[in-house]
């Protein structure tokens, strides 16, 4: 199983670690715990998922925040999309539930806009491999 | 000596008043804290049953459209519901200040029921019948 993520997830993610104050530095390490040792059903198999279209599933997942000694519940959501054919999973994007950075949720022209991305990056070839 | 003893008597009485006074003000005093306390608790067991109530939607109803559907409105009527209870507390100032602790839990809750709703109607609703989200899906190779 490969692990990817677009510029959009990588701009999400460098903002929250921006600032080691606002207590979001340790989002890195959080999904890489969550992740590390799953195999791939496993993560295509999560229940919080918002799109099935075959071989495509869009997930959006609870990650605690360890930073701010936060349960997954009120951590980090996490949104990625899974392919099941080609067993990889790409991350779209990530925010806080707590903090100076906190949205309630996603939209729907958000989630447009990253699956938008997420498409012209496989086009163009430039989406980055994440390695754990 | 008769208007030294008057002037002592009325001293007493006065004050005797006076602690009346402050007695009967106290019992307001305490029934207002009582009629606080009472309401803190009850906006507590608000926050702790919308937590449970979080807990099972997130469990259960995520991959049960049909309950989902039938739920739906219900939903967003307690959304409603707990959206202005929280509006009114908070304009209330001066039981705000006394209630604030517990109604930031509670509004905490209602972020996570806010959210919870939001994603079901997604994935319900909105997601499958975005015509661009699709057409991008099925053409990605």
């Amino acid at each position: 199983m490969n692990f990817f993520y677009t510029s959009d997830f990588e701009n999400s993610i460098r903002e929250l670690m921006s600032k080691k104050k606002l207590g979001y530095f340790s989002c890195k390490e959080d999904i890489k715990c969550v992740f590390n040792e799953m195999n791939f059903n496993e993560i295509w198999n999560f229940r919080d998922n918002l799109l099935d279209f075959h071989p495509y599933r869009l997930i959006k997942t609870r990650i605690p925040n360890s930073g701010q000694n936060l349960s997954k519940r009120d951590g980090f959501r996490l949104l990625f999309i899974a392919n099941k054919y080609k067993e990889n999973i790409t991350f779209l994007y990530i925010f806080p539930k707590k903090g100076k950075y906190e949205k309630v949720n996603l939209t729907e022209k958000e989630i447009e806009k990253l699956i938008q991305n997420y498409d012209s990056e496989i086009k163009n070839n430039t989406l980055k491999v994440l390695e754990f | 000596m008769s208007t030294a003893i008057e002037i002592k008597v009325n001293d007493v009485t006065e004050s005797v008043v006076n602690a009346s006074n402050k007695l009967t003000m106290e019992d307001h005093i305490n029934i207002y804290l009582d009629a606080i306390c009472n309401f803190r608790n009850i906006i507590l067991d608000c926050k702790e049953k919308l937590s449970n109530l979080n807990t099972t939607l997130y469990d259960e109803l995520f991959n049960d459209e049909e309950l989902y559907l039938k739920l739906k409105s219900n939903l967003k009527e307690l959304r409603n519901a707990l959206i202005q209870l929280t509006t009114r507390i908070k304009k209330n100032k001066n039981t705000y200040t006394s209630v604030k602790t517990a109604t930031k839990e509670l509004s905490n809750e209602i972020s996570i029921f806010n959210e919870i709703i939001g994603d079901l109607e997604l994935k319900n609703e909105v997601l499958p019948a975005n015509k661009n989200i699709i057409g991008i899906l099925s053409s990605i190779e």
